[in-house]
C-alpha cells in the first residue's frame, strides 16, 4: 500500500525552480532514499512533505488523503533533521519522553514507549543522563529514539548521520538498517552520501537540480544509470566517463579517445551500432572493473597508457591513467605497484561497460 | 637533506593552562611530503602556524635549511602558504591573486603572464581566471589559493586542509593533481589534514598527533599495517579497525585468545612478546584486525569462529557485513556478490598475519619477534 505520494509536484522560490515534476510514492515498510548534491532539493521536498514549505502546484497525499492544506501538526509525519538540538537540561529520557508529553499520553505509556525505543537504539543506560554526559552517536540515537517514539505515518529523515565522524557513521549506519529491517518502518531518508543510499534504501530516487533523474532500486541504480549524472555520483572514485568515437578498421571496431584507442568486440560494436546514429559517445566503467597489466597481453583493450599518478590508499591503489588527455582512474589491489610516468595497458570485461550518448547523457545501453 | 627539522617544541596557549602541542620533535626531508594527520584539537594546526611564523613558539626549535628560524618574522621565511580559508583578495580577480607573489618580487609582466597560465592549466582554473573570487565556487577558491602558493619557488609549502571544501569527486581528481605536482617538481611539502583517506593517498610519510602529542611517523603502509597504538589503530582505515577484547590464556606451548565461547590462537612470532605480557589466566588483551582482513570460511575450517550475522550492507563497490559474536560487534568487508540475512550463522576466518596485539590498559601495540 502506497503510505506517500507525490503527484506532480513544483516548487518555485520567486523565479527559481527548486523542484520541477516530482513523482514518487512510498509503500509501506519501505525506506525510500531521495539521493543527491547539495542544492538538489532534497530538503525543500522533505520540507513540503511535513508542510513546513508550501507547495507551489501539484499534489501531495499521505495514506491517500490529500495533505496540501493540512497544517504540519496534521499530518502524522515526524522529521528527523541533520543538527541534532536536544535540550541541554533535560535528562535523555525526558528528551525522548518530550513528543508524548506533548500529546497528553498516560504516564505509563509514555514510560513503556521510551523503554522500548530506548532498547532497540540500545540507549537505556543513557535514560538518567544528561546530553553532555553521552557521545555523539549517543547523542544521534537519542535524537533518533525522540522522533521514532511518536506514531507517525511516515518518517521524514535529513541527512541524519552526516554530521558524525567516519567511524561513528560506519556504525550508525549498520545499526540503523538493522533498526529498520527489523521495525519496518515508513522512513523517506535524504543524503548525499551513495554509500548510505545504497546501503539502507529499499529504492532511490536521485535527484539534480529539483529533477529527477533516476529511481530504482540500489542494485539498477549502480549497475544501469540512467544518465551521466547518476553514472557519475555513485561510488569512489565514481565511474570513468570517457568521450570518444566509434571506428572501424580493417574490419576491427575501436573507440577513439584522441591519440588513443580503446578495443571493442565486433558484437558489442555492432549491438552499439544499432542504437545510435552517429559516431560520438560516451564509454562509462567503474574503476574496479579496470584490470591494470604491465605488460601487454591478449586480454588489454588499451595499451600503452601513461601513469599519471598512483595513491595507496589503504588496501587499494588507486591509479589514475592519462588516456589522451582524459585522465581515468583504476582501482588495483595495493600490492600492484606503479610510478608516475610507467607504461602499462587495462583491460575489462564488456558486459561491464556503459555507454551514453553524448548530447542527451542518457543512457545506450 | 633535512629541509625541516623540528626539536622540542612546545606551544601552551592562555598561560600554560592550554597545551596546544607537547614535545613535537619531527623532520622532513627535500621533496618529501608529509602530512600531519588528526582529530580537531590535536596541534597540528597550532604546528602549522608555528613554522610559518604566525605564531609564536613556547619552547623549542624550528630549523629550516639548516637554519633555525624561531625568531624568523613571517615574511621573511622561505615559505608559501595555502589557506583553508582561502585568504584571497576580493577585489583581484583570480588571475591577479594568482600572480600577486610574483608582482611583489618584481618580475616581467611576460613571465607573469606565462607562470600564471602554467600554474592555472595544472590546477583547472584556466576558464576562470578573469573571475573575481565571489563570482567563483569554493572548490575554485581553494585551487586559486593553492595555485597562488604554488607559483612562486619556496623552501617548503604549507598546506592547511587543502581538500576540505570540494565535493567527493572533486577531492579525489584534486588529490591526484596535488601529488602528480608534488611529485613531478620535488617539491618539499607539509599538509595539514583531519582526513585520513587524504594523509593515506597524498603523503610520504606521516605524522598522527593527538591532543597535542605525536603518536607515529611512518609511511602509509606503516600506520595502516602496523599502528603503535589504539589511537592510530583506530583513527586510520576505513571501514575502521575491529577490537576485540578477549582473554589470553595459556594451552600448553600456546597462547590463546579466548572470545565469548571461541578461541583463536595467536600466532607463533608473538611467544616471547606473549611470554612477557601474560599475566596469569584470563589476563585481557585487545585483538585488532581490519575489515579487509577477515573472510568467510566453512564452519569446519581449523581457526574459523562462528557468529550472528548483525546486519548486511551492500554498497556496489564492495559489502559490509556485520557479525555479532558475544558483545563484540565485528565487521567484515567483502566484495561485491554476497548476500545474508539478519540472524543468520556465519563463519569467519582472521588472516593471522594481519592480526593486532593491543595492551588494554596502555592502549600500545604488543609487537611480534623480529616487527
Amino acid at each position: 500500500m502506497e503510505v506517500l505520494k507525490l503527484e506532480n509536484v513544483y516548487k518555485s522560490y520567486g523565479k527559481v525552480e527548486a523542484i520541477k515534476d516530482l513523482n514518487f510514492s512510498c509503500e509501506e515498510g519501505e525506506l525510500f532514499v531521495i539521493l543527491g548534491p547539495s542544492g538538489a532539493g532534497k530538503t525543500t521536498t522533505l520540507k513540503m512533505i511535513s508542510g513546513l514549505e508550501n507547495i507551489t502546484k501539484g499534489k501531495i497525499f499521505i495514506k491517500n488523503k490529500l495533505v496540501n492544506t493540512l497544517e504540519p501538526k496534521d499530518r502524522k509525519v515526524s522529521m528527523v533533521f541533520e543538527d541534532y538540538a536536544l535540550y541541554p537540561h533535560l535528562t535523555v529520557y525526558k528528551n525522548i519522553s518530550s513528543p508524548l508529553e506533548v500529546l497528553g499520553l498516560p504516564k505509563v505509556e509514555i514510560n513503556q514507549k521510551v523503554k522500548d525505543i530506548a532498547h532497540l537504539l540500545q540507549i537505556e543506560e543513557l535514560l538518567p543522563r544528561l546530553p553532555s554526559m553521552i557521545s555523539g552517536g549517543q547523542k544521534q540515537r537519542t535524537v533518533l529514539a525522540r522522533s521514532l517514539v511518536k506514531e507517525a505515518d511516515q518518517y521524514l529523515m535529513d541527512e541524519p548521520i552526516a554530521h558524525l565522524d567516519a567511524k561513528l557513521r560506519y556504525q550508525m549506519r549498520g545499526e540503523f538498517k538493522r533498526l529498520q529491517q527489523i521495525r519496518k518502518m515508513n522512513i523517506l531518508y535524504v543524503t548525499h552520501d551513495f554509500r548510505e543510499a545504497l546501503s539502507l534504501g529499499d529504492r532511490i530516487l536521485i535527484l539534480n537540480k529539483g529533477v529527477t533523474q533516476q529511481i530504482g532500486t540500489p542494485e539498477e541504480i549502480f549497475n544501469r544509470p540512467s544518465n551521466t549524472f547518476v553514472a557519475s555520483l555513485i561510488g569512489d572514485p565514481p565511474m570513468n566517463l570517457i568521450e570518444g568515437y566509434l571506428k572501424a578498421k580493417e574490419g576491427k571496431y575501436f573507440f577513439q579517445v584522441g591519440n588513443a584507442s580503446i578495443s571493442l568486440s565486433n558484437s558489442l560494436a555492432n549491438k552499439l551500432l544499432s542504437k545510435i546514429s552517429q559516431e560520438k559517445i560516451i564509454l562509462g566503467i567503474r574503476p574496479f572493473d579496470l584490470y591494470c597489466y604491465l605488460d601487454n597481453l591478449d586480454k588489454a583493450k588499451i595499451l600503452n597508457a601513461e601513469v599519471y599518478v598512483s595513491e595507496i590508499v589503504g588496501h587499494h591503489n588507486i591509479i589514475s591513467i592519462k588516456l589522451d588527455n582524459t585522465i581515468i582512474k583504476v582501482r588495483e589491489d595495493k600490492a600492484f605497484k606503479v610510478s608516475i610516468g610507467d607504461k602499462v595497458s587495462l583491460g575489462f570485461e564488456e558486459e561491464k561497460v556503459d555507454f551514453f550518448d553524448p548530447v542527451s547523457r542518457n543512457r545506450i545501453f | 637533506m633535512e629541509k625541516l627539522e623540528i626539536k622540542n617544541v612546545y606551544k601552551d596557549y592562555v598561560q600554560g593552562s592550554v597545551k596546544a602541542v607537547i614535545d613535537l620533535s619531527l623532520s622532513q626531508k627535500e621533496g618529501e611530503l608529509l602530512a600531519i594527520l588528526g582529530p580537531s584539537g590535536c596541534g597540528k594546526s597550532s604546528t602549522l602556524r608555528m613554522i610559518a611564523g604566525i605564531e609564536d613558539i613556547t619552547k623549542g626549535e624550528i630549523y629550516l635549511d639548516g637554519e633555525i628560524i624561531n625568531w624568523l618574522p613571517a615574511k621573511e621565511r622561505n615559505i608559501a602558504l595555502a589557506f583553508e580559508t582561502y585568504a584571497l583578495y576580493p577585489h583581484l580577480s583570480l588571475f591577479e591573486n594568482i600572480a600577486f607573489p610574483l608582482r611583489i618580487r618584481g618580475r616581467k609582466e611576460r613571465e607573469i603572464i606565462e607562470e600564471v597560465k602554467k600554474i592555472a592549466e595544472m590546477l583547472d582554473l584556466t576558464e576562470v581566471l578573469n573571475k573575481l573570487p565571489s563570482e567563483v565556487s569554493g572548490g575554485h577558491q581553494q585551487r586559486t589559493s593553492l595555485a597562488r602558493a604554488l607559483i612562486r619557488p619556496a623552501s617548503l609549502y604549507l598546506l592547511d586542509e587543502p581538500l576540505s571544501h570540494l565535493d567527493a569527486q572533486q577531492r579525489t581528481e584534486f588529490r591526484a593533481q596535488i601529488k602528480r605536482i608534488q611529485k613531478m617538481q620535488n617539491l618539499t611539502m607539509l599538509f595539514v589534514t583531519h582526513d585520513q583517506l587524504e594523509a593515506l593517498a597524498l603523503a610520504d610519510r606521516i605524522v598522527i598527533m593527538n591532543l597535542g602529542k605525536l603518536q607515529q611517523i611512518g609511511t602509509p603502509e606503516e600506520v595502516y599495517e602496523y599502528p603503535e597504538n589504539l589511537f592510530v589503530a583506530d583513527f586510520v582505515g576505513e571501514p575502521p579497525m575491529n577490537f576485540i577484547k578477549a582473554h589470553l590464556t595459556k594451552e600448553k606451548d600456546d597462547y590463546v585468545a579466548k572470545l565469548y565461547n571461541q578461541k583463536v590462537k595467536i600466532p607463533n612470532n608473538y611467544k616471547d612478546s606473549m611470554k612477557k605480557f601474560y599475566k596469569g589466566e584470563d589476563t585481557e588483551i585487545i585483538l585488532g584486525i581490519r575489515p579487509i582482513y577477515i573472510s568467510i570460511c566453512k564452519p569446519d575450517e581449523i581457526q574459523s569462529i562462528s557468529g550472528e550475522v548483525y546486519v548486511f550492507e551492500d554498497i556496489g563497490e564492495s559489502c559490509i557485513l556485520t557479525i555479532q559474536i558475544g558483545e563484540n560487534i565485528i565487521k567484515v568487508e567483502l566484495n561485491p556478490g554476497f548476500s545474508f540475512r539478519i540472524g543468520e550463522r556465519v563463519d569467519i576466518i582472521f588472516n593471522l598475519e594481519k592480526i593486532l596485539l593491543f595492551d588494554p590498559v596502555t592502549g600500545e601495540r604488543i609487537k611480534a619477534e623480529g616487527s
